[in-house]
């Protein structure tokens, strides 16, 4: 089976690329590609859910905001995440709507063995596009 | 290809092409100078950032890339801009998200075989009280209005709350608290992040290091900072945590509105800016400003638990454990420079870069007026890290700027297929060195082959003139996250 996301190259950070058969399937994969970053995605279970809620002019600034959003919301709820879902990324009069969830539990640090903080997603190498059958969701992140 | 002229040994300059408003200049040797060509080929090059950098309006002179550079995101970590006041611009991208990242280093009264005596008991118990690693947050809480107090008054307030001694303050640039903080500035969800993260050290490329000073280069600029050979020092490497991170994120989108308001053309989507006189210009200063004090205040509680540990330990007095200075990197802060033999306020943008000032500089404590204030580079784990000194012609060439570290040269990606955590620690082990590390991924990461060599960077510096090496420290005891 193909992967669902990989890590690029990038100077002093990670890439992350999040594919899928839809572009709700490629953010949520990319979501996973930088957890996956963070921690062994194997060992964070899915006890809590949390809702997201992020708005965009486009594409590319819907996925930044949607990783940022997981990322805060990781922080203030201090936990990790693991599994993403994305029902449906709409269209509105001003741009682009994502109602979504996240799954995980509170970072327990003999449990979770953490390996790198994610301080930001960026907008190097942002690329939201169908590529032949598939999509792609991607950036670089500041570590 | 992009050309590059040779100045000198150590100074390259790229002539002004297309729509570059400024030539660039780096300061880099030959070696150095063919990686980065080399390295042009990829997606994100750190020669491709330096030439959008120097499309921005207003930036004096040129724009510097020193030789820790690499890639970053929009600006080249390890680069430096000057902007006029009156037409330049403050972008994203030579700040990020990690505002005031920085190095600060303290100074004991012990020598190497006094600290021998207690070294493991000394590694346990700074693995025990330093914070480190993701979600470990430290043992201080606060609540929004605190954390705005410390938006507003850094490491001053840190002091007050007896998280330091008052001589601290003389020691850290801007005396640890820089004006021109508006709470205004800063949202609500960045105030949360602020909440739990004081005196914590993240993960990374931040550390906690007890070092050697095992070289002396100037002898009487080493005794005004209080450095011998032979004695136990520490650097700890950190910033402005999620609070410095929120503010970067959301100041992107801000920034981005603002380039289009002023219809200023952007090359790279982090180089997004405002006028520096404009609304958005000035809130987005008062902004890094919060997060400059936030990391101040950040780092002298962390130094504190440092100071704290050695005390406990070997019973030495606190204040016989001393701050040799704090430096900042990733800041715009307005500062007056000689400008074609003018005196001038500017805006100087540091990304992964130190401010470096030399004898006769504002902003010096007394002690250090006929000397220049320490610059602290650190190298990575297991290798050496430097006390410099600006010059005059630092601060004639680079602003009175600098490098921060060793800068990378191997991406994570790569470190990570060619070294393995355990291994590395081995290695250090046979050296004598202590690793404390809360992630064996993170500690591969940073392997030290995935740096450039400290010394190659010492040399430029120095072969350049921009810099003197003072003196040279070597780790013992490495704690990271």
């Amino acid at each position: 089976m193909e992967s669902k996301f990989k890590l690029l190259e990038h100077g002093a950070d990670y890439g992350v690329q999040g594919t899928g058969k839809t572009t709700e399937n490629a953010f949520e994969h990319c979501a996973e590609g930088m957890f996956s970053i963070i921690v062994d995605l194997k060992k964070v279970k899915s006890k809590e859910k949390i809702n997201i809620l992020v708005t965009a002019k486009n594409l590319e600034e819907l996925l930044i905001n949607w990783l940022n959003e997981l990322l805060y919301k990781s922080h203030v709820k201090h936990m990790l995440f693991s599994k993403f879902k994305i029902e449906k990324i709409k269209e509105t009069k001003s741009g682009f709507e994502l109602n979504g969830i996240a799954k995980g539990e509170k970072i327990n640090s003999k449990k979770h063995e953490m390996a790198l903080e994610v301080k930001g997603a960026t907008y190097t190498g942002v690329k939201v596009e169908q590529q032949g059958k598939k999509w792609i969701a991607q950036c670089v992140v500041d570590v | 290809m992009t050309e590059i002229k040779k100045l000198s040994n150590f100074v390259w300059e790229i002539p002004k092409e297309k729509d570059m408003t400024v030539p660039a200049r780096l300061y880099v040797d030959e070696k150095m100078k063919n990686f980065l060509l080399e390295e042009e080929k990829s997606d994100w090059s750190t020669l491709g950032q330096l030439k959008n950098l120097s499309t921005l309006p207003g930036i004096e002179k040129y724009a510097i890339a020193l030789p820790d550079c690499h890639p970053g995101y929009g600006a080249p970590i390890g680069s430096v801009v000057a902007n006029n006041l009156e037409n330049g611009v403050i972008t994203f991208g030579t700040v990020g998200f990690d505002i005031n990242c920085g190095v600060y280093m303290i100074s004991t009264p012990l020598n190497f075989k006094q600290y021998e005596k207690k070294k493991f008991e000394l590694a346990n118990e700074l693995y025990k009280v330093i914070p480190a690693g993701l979600g470990e947050g430290g043992k201080i809480r606060l609540t929004k209005s605190d954390v705005e107090e410390y938006l507003v008054k850094g490491a001053e307030l840190a002091v007050k709350e007896g998280h330091g001694l008052k001589a601290d303050l003389e020691f850290l640039e801007e005396n640890g608290r820089i004006k021109g903080a508006n709470i205004e500035a800063v949202s609500e969800k960045a105030k949360e992040r602020g909440k739990r993260e004081l005196g914590t050290l993240g993960s990374g490329n931040h550390y906690f290091e007890v070092q050697l000073v095992d070289q002396v280069m100037d002898e009487k600029t080493a005794k005004a900072f209080g450095l011998w050979k032979g004695q136990v020092v520490v650097m700890l490497h950190c910033g402005s945590r999620g609070l410095g991170h929120q503010i970067g994120t959301e100041y992107i989108q801000y920034l981005n509105q603002a380039s289009q308001k002023y219809n200023i053309p952007i090359k790279h989507k982090e180089l997004v800016c405002a006028p520096i006189q404009s609304q958005e210009g000035q809130q987005y200063l008062s902004a890094i400003n919060c997060g400059i004090n936030y990391a101040f205040a950040n780092r002298i509680v962390l130094a504190n638990l440092g100071r704290q540990a050695f005390s406990k330990i070997y019973g030495i007095e606190e204040k016989e454990i001393k701050t040799v200075y704090n430096v900042a990197h990733n800041t715009a802060k307005i500062e007056k420079h000689e400008i074609d033999g003018k005196h001038q306020k500017v805006l100087v943008q540091r990304k992964g870069s130190t401010r470096a000032f030399a004898a006769g500089s504002k902003d010096l404590p007394k002690k250090y007026q006929k000397f220049g204030h320490p610059v602290l580079v650190g190298g990575t784990m297991g290798t050496y890290s430097y006390v410099l000194v600006g010059t005059e012609k630092g601060m004639q060439e680079t602003f009175g700027s600098t490098v921060h570290g060793a800068g990378r040269m191997l991406s994570r990606a790569k470190a990570m297929g060619q070294f393995k955590g355990e291994t590395i620690v081995e290695e250090l082990t046979k050296k004598g060195i202590i690793v404390k590390g809360h992630s064996v991924k993170g500690i591969a990461e940073e392997a030290p082959n995935a740096y450039k060599r400290v010394e190659d960077v010492i040399r430029i510096v120095e072969g350049s003139g921009i810099n003197k090496a003072v003196v040279r420290t070597k780790p013992l005891i490495v704690v990271k996250g």
